[in-house]
Formats: structure tokens, sequence, C-alpha cells
């Protein structure tokens, strides 16, 4: 099983802003088409690790994960599986998973 | 007589040990409602730290919403991540503390009512005093408010 760590603050950028690649070099479009997806075609288990960085936006991490969903096909269940979210801060934890659901949800639809 | 005086001595090393134990439970009691009076008072102070933080994170968030020249205001974006992020930490360091004192939900609300939907991208809608998310933005920080003080009153009953 090969496992990967996407370090953001580090492997990406420490100030991450942004939604799509017109806003900025560090979006969350940027950094899943450059890293997280690659890593997770990749990799059987990916850690994000989000420590170190400025503070994250819910645009950020909404396009960085429910992209996932919307643009990659991919599922929660695929998702939750693969992914590991390393963070100091619960609440960034658990609005990923509340963006790759409503992501999932919408897609249902 | 010797039977008083064994019943006299016995009742006298009663009340030497009772009387120790009445002052280890007394000191124990005392220490005991003076630690959570202090803890109370640090607590009552960390909310109203993580009060006017939220107040002062609004108002830097809707200063950056109004003014249709921040929308590449890179340095007031970051510093509104910046202290979104302080303000998260504080309060899951206060909930793991006192376990009554909760948010997660409220606080989940906060951050996307701030910065989600076109937060810090170039198509960003420039806000008006009476918009709607001006409105869902002051809710989501009065919920988190009332959140933290009816956690306060619940972990700190009188």
């Amino acid at each position: 099983m090969t496992s990967c760590t996407l370090h953001i603050a580090n492997d990406f950028s420490p100030n991450p802003a942004g939604r799509y690649d017109t806003d900025g070099p560090f979006s969350g479009q940027a950094f899943r088409e450059q890293l997280l997806w690659p890593a997770i075609q990749k990799c059987d288990e990916v850690t994000v690790d989000l420590d170190g960085a400025r503070g994250f936006g819910s645009s950020f991490l909404e396009e960085a994960f429910g992209g996932l969903v919307r643009e990659h096909g991919q599922s929660l269940q695929t998702l939750k599986a693969k992914i590991r979210v390393k963070t100091a801060v619960k609440t960034y934890e658990s609005r990923i998973w509340s963006y790759v659901s409503d992501a999932t949800k919408q897609r249902r639809r | 007589m010797s039977w008083l005086s064994d019943t006299a001595t016995q009742y006298k090393d009663v009340a030497i040990v009772g009387s120790w134990a009445l002052t280890a439970i007394g000191w124990f009691l005392n220490a005991r409602t003076s630690n959570q009076r202090e803890l109370r008072k640090e607590v009552r102070k960390e909310i109203d730290d993580c009060i006017k933080a939220a107040y002062d994170l609004l108002q830097l968030t809707k200063d950056y919403y109004y003014d249709p020249e921040r929308t590449h205001d890179a340095e007031r974006t970051s510093q509104i991540r910046f202290d979104l992020q302080r303000l998260l930490t504080r309060i899951e360091r206060l909930s793991g503390r006192c376990k009554k004192i909760t948010g997660s939900y409220q606080l989940g609300e906060l951050m996307d009512r701030l910065t989600g939907d076109d937060f810090d991208t170039v198509t960003r809608r420039v806000l008006v005093p009476r918009d709607e998310r001006v409105r869902a933005m002051e809710q989501s920080v009065h919920a988190l408010i009332d959140k933290l003080e009816d956690g306060f009153l619940q972990q700190f009953p009188d």
C-alpha cells in the first residue's frame, strides 16, 4: 500500500487563497489539479496536512475537495477511504467532509 | 473502672481522627471551590475575548465585501483567514477544556458565511449593508456567541 503526504504550507503555499485558477496561483482548483488529484491517482492513501498555513477560506477548501466529486467523479466513500486530513483545527476537517458530502448530493440530483 | 477509661480513650482517638478528617475535607472543598471560581473567571474572560474577536472579524469581512477596491486585496483576505483560524483554534481549545462549551456547528457556519462562495475570488460580488449575505454573516456570529454563552451557563450554573 502506497501512501503520500501533502503538506499544503510546504508543498503548495503557506497562503492558499481563492477558488479558481483565475483567482491566483494558489487557489483551491490549482491545489486539486496540481497536487491532490495526482496524489489520489498515484497513492492508496493520501494525508493532507493543513497545519502551518495562514488559514483557509471555505472557498479554497470547497473547491479543492468538493471539486474532486464535481470534476473527477469521486464519491464520498472513495475519498473517505483514501484521504486523511491532518489538522489542529477540527472545524477544517469537518467542513472538508461536509463539502464532499454536499457535492455528492448535488451530483445525484 | 478500667472499662470507662478505655472507652474514654477510644472516644478521644476517634475525636482526634475525626477532627483531622473534617479539616482535610474542609480544605479539599475550599480548594475545589476556589479552583472552580478561578476557572470560571478564566473561561469568562476567554469567552469575552472570543466574542470580541468574532465581532472584529465580522467587521473586517464586511469591509472587504463592501469595498469594490478590495477584490484584489490579498492582505485583507489573508488577514481574514488568519483571524478566522485564530478564532477557531481558541474556541476549539476552550471546548476541549470545558466539555459543555461547544460550537462546532456554529463555527462551520461562521466559516462558510464569511469565507465561502466567492470570497477571495476575482468575481467577488460587492455587498451593501442590507444584503441577505451580510445578514447571514451577522446571524452566524450571533449564533456562535449565543452558543458560547449557553455553554458557559451550563458549565458554571451558579
